[in-house]
């Protein structure tokens, strides 16, 4: 079973991509082919592909977004759900740092599934939280005057109740 | 993370309910505009609108949302699909409740209208019915327009309720707090008008059903009637103590009150001698605020009273106001949207 996690011996094709910071990995096809954009980077430049450039990527996140690639390369059966689902959770538990330049990345890479977990684990973290927390949290400047943000919690009072 | 791209962050909003993304609202400026956005949307903020416009009795929450509709922008700006939502909403009660009340705010029939008359579900357990309608415009306007034929809505219901022996619909006037039976309208010598053509127009539509025993407690019946009605109605109304005309229409109830008195018979002449007695009186008039604000009483008026089309006052306005050399830049979609701006207009001298 833990095996078939590990990449399917029929398909070994291995592309190569570049991070930002010049670093080059080699990839299971399968795994890249999770991002739509290498997909159809892959599509248009055929097998002639030497190295994909990934421009907008650090080698430190784009680790990070190949690590969950490899993971998620196969579709899970019924028996593997509750662990990759524990897994999941422990990927999208990262530091806020990180969180932001894999969410960046995994929006510039056009992973569906992934954006899907990183923007609920930032969702989740907004929950139960006051206007004040969700600034503190995210560091967000406050660019109200006092009488602007007044007037909107106001208007928005209903949600507040 | 406040600086991630609007898409991702709209991406994050959707995960939220309605009530979390509206407090991140508050957060600051850029995140204020981003709420919204997604929300439209969503058919939770439908039912929302529509549980605003239509309150249920019975539903387990029912959130206080006057401010709600106010972020958006109105009913209007929510791609909503009432006759959809209502349904929705209904399906609830259907086969559940022997009693239902609904309390329906005017919006709604501004929209209903549009979408010509709302489907509805069998209410077959429904025993009594009881229609409660915030309507802000005085009652009888809605006698007058075609546009007001969704307060005919509340008679489609009969056909869904087999079982109904019991309807009430009650008409609530919300700014002046009054309700169909604090009009005197025993005086007008046209209740037992009403209650006829009410009861017939009942077992017209429950005639199909098993119970024609229906039992009407307060029923106003909202059809055509005839110029007479209307303008003997309107005044004896406008002249209701309670009613707390505000200011800058009271010269015209007078003025409509003489035009009475000298027996106009249509609701065409009168509305052409109010334009003309208003020209009269502003014309002598030195402040142009105070002609202003009595050519928006008229507006009032007349958009109370015309059987015309929906321009019909606006274009009156238009060119008393040209007459007086003031150019008038005036957006009005519907007469309404020009009621409600009441005096907000943007004059270039």
């Amino acid at each position: 079973m833990a095996s078939s996690t590990s990449g399917s011996s029929s398909s070994s094709k291995v592309v190569k991509i570049r991070s930002s910071d010049n670093e080059n990995f080699e990839v299971e096809e399968a795994a890249a082919a999770r991002s739509e954009t290498i997909k159809k980077l892959l599509e248009d430049v055929g097998d002639d592909a030497d190295v994909i450039p990934l421009p907008n990527v650090d080698a430190k996140t784009l680790v990070k977004v190949m690590e969950w690639c490899k993971k998620h390369m196969d579709d899970v059966d019924e028996l593997n759900k509750e662990e990759m689902k524990t897994w999941d959770a422990e990927f999208v538990d990262m530091d806020q740092s990180c969180l932001y330049n894999v969410l960046l990345a995994a929006n510039f890479l056009n992973i569906k599934e992934l954006l899907d977990q990183l923007t609920q684990k930032v969702a989740d973290m907004i929950k139960g939280k006051s206007p004040e927390e969700i600034r503190a949290t995210f560091n967000i400047k406050n660019d109200f005057t006092p009488e602007e943000e007044a007037e909107i919690r106001k208007q928005n009072a209903w949600a507040f109740e | 993370m406040g600086k991630l791209p609007e898409d991702i962050l709209i991406w994050i909003l959707c995960k939220l309910s309605v009530e979390e993304a509206a407090r991140t609202g508050v957060v600051s400026r850029r995140w204020n505009k981003l709420w919204k956005k997604p929300l439209l949307f969503r058919q939770e903020v439908k039912k929302l609108v529509l549980d605003f416009c239509v309150r249920i009795e019975g539903l387990d929450k029912v959130p206080s949302y006057g401010g709600f509709l106010a972020s958006f922008g109105g009913v209007k700006s929510v791609p909503l699909s009432v006759s959809d939502c209502f349904h929705e909403l209904l399906v609830q009660f259907s086969q559940v409740k022997k009693r239902l009340s609904i309390k329906v705010f005017a919006e709604v029939f501004l929209v209903n209208t549009k979408y010509n008359v709302i489907p509805h579900p069998e209410l077959s357990y429904v025993e009594h019915l009881k229609i409660t309608i915030n309507f802000p415009w005085p009652w009888y306007i809605a006698a007058k327009s075609s546009r007001y034929h969704g307060l005919l809505w509340s008679s489609f219901l009969l056909k869904a309720a087999p079982s109904l022996h019991k309807l009430s619909i009650k008409l609530f006037h919300k700014e002046h707090k009054l309700t169909y039976r604090d009009i005197d309208i025993d005086n007008m010598g046209v209740q037992d008008l009403i209650v006829q053509e009410a009861m017939s127009r009942v077992s017209e539509e429950s005639a199909l059903y098993r119970n024609l025993m229906v039992k009407i407690e307060e029923f106003v019946r909202l059809s055509e009637r005839d110029d007479e009605f209307l303008i003997n109605s309107t005044t004896k109304l406008e002249r209701h103590p309670n009613l707390g005309l505000r200011e800058r229409e009271r010269p015209l109830v007078d003025d409509v009150g003489d035009l009475l008195s000298t027996r106009v018979k249509s609701i065409d002449a009168l509305e052409r001698s109010l334009v003309s007695s208003t020209r009269g009186r502003s014309r002598s008039l030195k402040s142009r605020s105070e002609s202003l604000s009595l050519i928006s009483g008229m507006f009032h008026y007349l958009s109370f009273l015309s059987l015309r089309f929906e321009r019909y006052p606006v274009l009156c306005c238009k060119s008393l106001l040209r007459e007086m050399n003031w150019n008038l830049t005036w957006n009005a979609i519907s007469a309404y949207s020009v009621a409600d701006a009441g005096a907000k207009f943007t004059l270039n001298a």
